[in-house]
């Protein structure tokens, strides 16, 4: 790590209590399972799965929803997972690709568990997550993935616009695929990007790989259609459940790889937008956290940095809309969690202190992070004193970040 | 406001005894002075231009500095790195020669016959800028915004004598090959190439560096022909390059712009006699790897050395790199195995930092000269002292000092200076 200035400080460097919004964030670190930390960055509680979580959330019944890769590093160099049959050039295509879907109980027990569904990646949302009455609380899970059923044909393939020719994984395009599962594992919905997609409307963008839309995460709405967030297309599609159909289009020129895409109470989408190849325009790339009115299809806040670069992250990352009307912000690829409010200012700053080797390099990066309020269902009756995990505290909470203004290092 | 990344500034790390030490001179985006400042951050000279800095300046041996300013109110001002006027300013302020171009953009290149060579935006003529082709797809499709058409700028490069006169001048759609030469689809669609850098090779032909082509070419100065192109799949929109004295390049690989986005950036050093360089995906992270390519450096931690624009990197004479993570302002020198021995952030009096109201500490560049620098003896601190530097009186036997003397001598040196600083 040759940057000093931009690793020196750990752990939670800015706190506001009046303005933040108080509660636990919750996060993966690496292949080492998941904290939760308290406001003043102590560890809480530690979840320990011994391999790599991808999104971890509370349900309502209390249990820790994590999806997990199975195979987190690779043959090669034990960095991240191309996975087999994943050359790198197609980095693109290579998410974690063989995913176990667990529910853990609050001592790290696993009370629920579907294995290797179906080469599913990034995302993964409960029903019993969604909001409003629409949606029955049957515990069922849906999630894209890019599974071989969603390969398009050579035809259509043809037919798709966009992207820089060449590109497709193994010469083909690996259509996105939406699964809804049961508690048994069996799929019970699909929805396949080949049927619903137009190859005009839906192109990828000029500068992209063919490869596949890289879908990231589906919502479940207010109204009973899935919100479905796919990074390449650079934009939002509202799905109709059951019969699939793409009913409307949210976000194009105003998001660029984006991520997280969730509903607000007021029926806006808050989405993470990650800010690469943003069109006209070569200054410094910065990201977003943007809330757009789907009935105006117009972005109605925003939350950048100042300078917009200082708060940048290419790849995964995510944001949330907190009770007081605060946002929590992940900046993802750099390890960074914060919390803004509307009128965009800090309240809160933690930085991942938690390293390790993967993804090709040395990271603090996380793919979510999640704010609870302390009288979450979850934390009922339960011990959370940061005096329980002491030996932990010591190394990666406040103590150890504690500094009286930075000193240069010199040798 | 980010307060993790963002409010570390001055002085970082400092390994004293492996740095190539000397002063570096920084020229902030914001303001309009360049700075000289010693291994510790402290300023130790100022210049003021005039003018806001369009790219990096450099000292010149005779110890004047070579500046691109800004002209406000030009007619491209609203391109990246528009510029207008070069200035070369003496040691004390002084204007020694100007050269106005309202056409002129990024920096310059001297040359070892004293002439400048420089870069200025030039219009394609309409029939061939509707034959330009992008890489990827045309995006009318994808954003009204984004639809091709309309004027079209490319470059020209001159060579100017000091005089000011233009002496051989090279244009870009004269020699650009509009099926090999493909522009980049998201960047802003009045321009073509967008040079950023040029330079003169050992053999005399010319090296430039076109951004928004993703190559690095050579051009053969008798016929202006490119008869070395390099980077189509491996660079995305390197914005410095310069030429080695081995007659390699060093090229900052922005990573920006790539198929698959990815913020972290790398240094490559480039071998132009290798013909045809081939394109080796090899690297998700930063990029492609090609049998040109002879080194490179790349930050093992991921997003922590990244810069869209505005960068700038200098090998020095101890082999280790200095590097200008151009946005972010901070500048480091890095060994060849890419471990930290400086590390500043710009804080330069041009950085004035209002509560709530951050101003970026960007840079556009850095480079370091050794006290031995003939463009320093103004300083008047040729370092006699120093007990490596001490000559020997012709006839009389130099006095032996012992290793541990010497090592004690520039400790108690280097901790009298930490004492007079405050540290």
């Amino acid at each position: 790590m040759s940057n000093v200035a931009r690793t020196a400080l750990r752990g939670v460097t800015y706190y506001d209590p009046l303005k933040a919004d108080d509660g636990y964030t919750v996060f993966p670190i690496g292949d080492m399972g998941v904290v939760m930390i308290d406001m003043e960055g102590r560890i809480v509680h530690r979840w320990r799965m011994g391999k790599g979580v991808f999104t971890a959330r509370f349900l309502s019944n209390g249990l820790l929803s994590c999806s997990h890769f199975r195979r987190w590093s690779s043959k090669e160099k034990g960095y991240f997972p191309d996975g087999e049959g994943y050359p790198p050039d197609r980095s693109d295509l290579s998410g974690p690709i063989d995913v176990d879907i667990v529910e853990y109980d609050w001592n790290s027990n696993i009370a629920w568990k579907v294995s290797a569904p179906l080469y599913l990646n990034h995302d993964i949302f409960c029903f019993d997550e969604a909001p409003g009455d629409k949606w029955p609380k049957n515990g069922h899970y849906i999630f894209p993935t890019y599974h071989p059923v969603g390969v398009f044909s050579d035809e259509l393939a043809k037919k798709w616009q966009g992207g820089v020719a060449g590109t497709e994984y193994e010469g083909k395009i690996w259509g996105d695929v939406i699964y809804e599962i049961d508690r048994d594992g069996k799929i019970v919905w699909e929805w396949f990007s080949r049927d619903h997609l137009d190859p005009v409307i839906d192109a990828f963008p000029p500068l992209d790989i063919r490869g596949n839309f890289h879908s990231n995460s589906v919502f479940l709405s207010h109204e009973g259609n899935i919100i479905w967030s796919a990074r390449v297309l650079c934009e939002l599609k509202r799905i109709e459940y059951p019969s699939g159909k793409v009913i409307a289009r949210y976000g194009r020129g105003e998001l660029y790889h984006q991520h997280n895409a969730t509903e607000l109470e007021n029926g806006n989408i808050l989405v993470f937008d990650n800010g690469s190849h943003r069109s006209n325009y070569y200054g410094p790339e910065y990201s977003r956290a943007v809330e757009i009115d789907p009935r105006t299809n117009k972005v109605v806040w925003e939350y950048k940095a100042d300078p917009p670069f200082t708060f940048r992250s290419d790849v995964i990352s995510g944001c949330r809309r907190l009770a007081n009307g605060n946002t929590i912000i992940c900046e993802g690829y750099t390890g960074r969690i914060f919390e803004v409010t509307s009128e965009g200012e800090l309240v809160w700053e933690y930085v991942v202190p938690w390293w390790s080797f993967k993804y090709r390099g040395l990271t603090n990066m996380m793919y979510r992070a999640e704010r609870y309020p302390k009288n979450h269902p979850a934390f009922k009756g339960k011990d959370l004193d940061p005096a329980r995990y002491r030996f932990e505290n010591r190394i990666w909470g406040p103590e150890a970040w504690k500094r009286e203004g930075f000193k240069p290092l010199i040798f | 406001m980010t307060v993790a990344y963002a409010s570390i500034k001055g002085l970082a790390y400092y390994d004293m005894r492996r740095g190539y030490n000397g002063f570096t001179l920084i020229t902030p985006t914001e303001g309009t002075e360049v700075y000289l400042i010693d291994m510790l951050g402290n300023v130790i000279h100022a210049w003021e231009a005039g003018y806001p800095a369009a790219a990096a300046a450099e000292l010149l041996p005779n110890g004047n500095i070579l500046f691109a300013g800004r002209v406000e109110g030009g007619p491209l001002t609203e391109f990246e790195g528009a510029g207008g006027v070069l200035l070369e300013i003496d040691w004390d302020g002084k204007k020694v020669c100007e050269y106005q171009d309202p056409y002129l953009h990024h920096g310059f290149f001297r040359m070892k016959n004293g002439n400048t060579l420089v870069m200025k935006w030039i219009r394609t003529p309409d029939d061939i800028a509707t034959k330009v082709k992008v890489e990827g797809t045309d995006p009318s499709y994808w954003l009204e915004s984004m639809k091709r058409g309309g004027p079209m700028w490319d470059d020209a490069i001159q060579e100017v004598t000091p005089k000011g006169k233009v002496v051989w001048e090279w244009v870009g759609h004269e020699h650009f090959d509009t099926e090999v030469d493909l522009t980049c689809p998201i960047c802003p669609k009045t321009e073509w190439s967008h040079t950023t850098n040029v330079g003169e090779l050992p053999d005399g032909n010319i090296m430039a560096s076109f951004m928004e082509l993703n190559t690095v070419a050579v051009i053969n100065k008798k016929t202006g022909d490119i008869t070395w192109r390099f980077g189509r799949k491996v660079l995305r929109h390197q914005h410095f390059v310069s030429v080695l004295d081995n007659g390699n390049l060093l090229v900052f690989d922005n990573n920006h712009h790539g198929y698959v986005p990815r913020q972290d950036s790398r240094v490559l050093e480039v071998n132009p006699e290798v013909a045809n360089p081939s394109v080796e995906h090899m690297h998700v992270r930063v990029g492609a790897q090609s049998n040109a390519i002879v080194w490179n450096y790349e930050e093992v931690a991921t997003g922590l050395f990244t810069a869209c624009n505005l960068c700038s990197v200098q090998r020095l004479p101890n082999e280790s790199n200095l590097v200008a993570e151009g946005e972010w302002g901070r500048i480091f020198e890095v060994t060849v195995d890419g471990e930290l021995i400086w590390e500043f952030v710009n804080n330069l009096p041009s950085y004035e930092a209002t509560p709530g109201r951050p101003r970026p500490c960007s840079v556009h560049g850095a480079f370091r000269y050794g006290a031995e620098y003939s463009g320093l003896k103004k300083l008047g601190i040729v370092d006699e002292s120093a007990p490596e530097k001490k000559q020997a009186a012709p006839g009389k036997e130099r006095v032996k000092v012992s290793k541990e003397e010497q090592k004690k001598a520039t400790e108690e040196f280097i901790r009298e200076r930490l004492r007079r600083l405050g540290y």
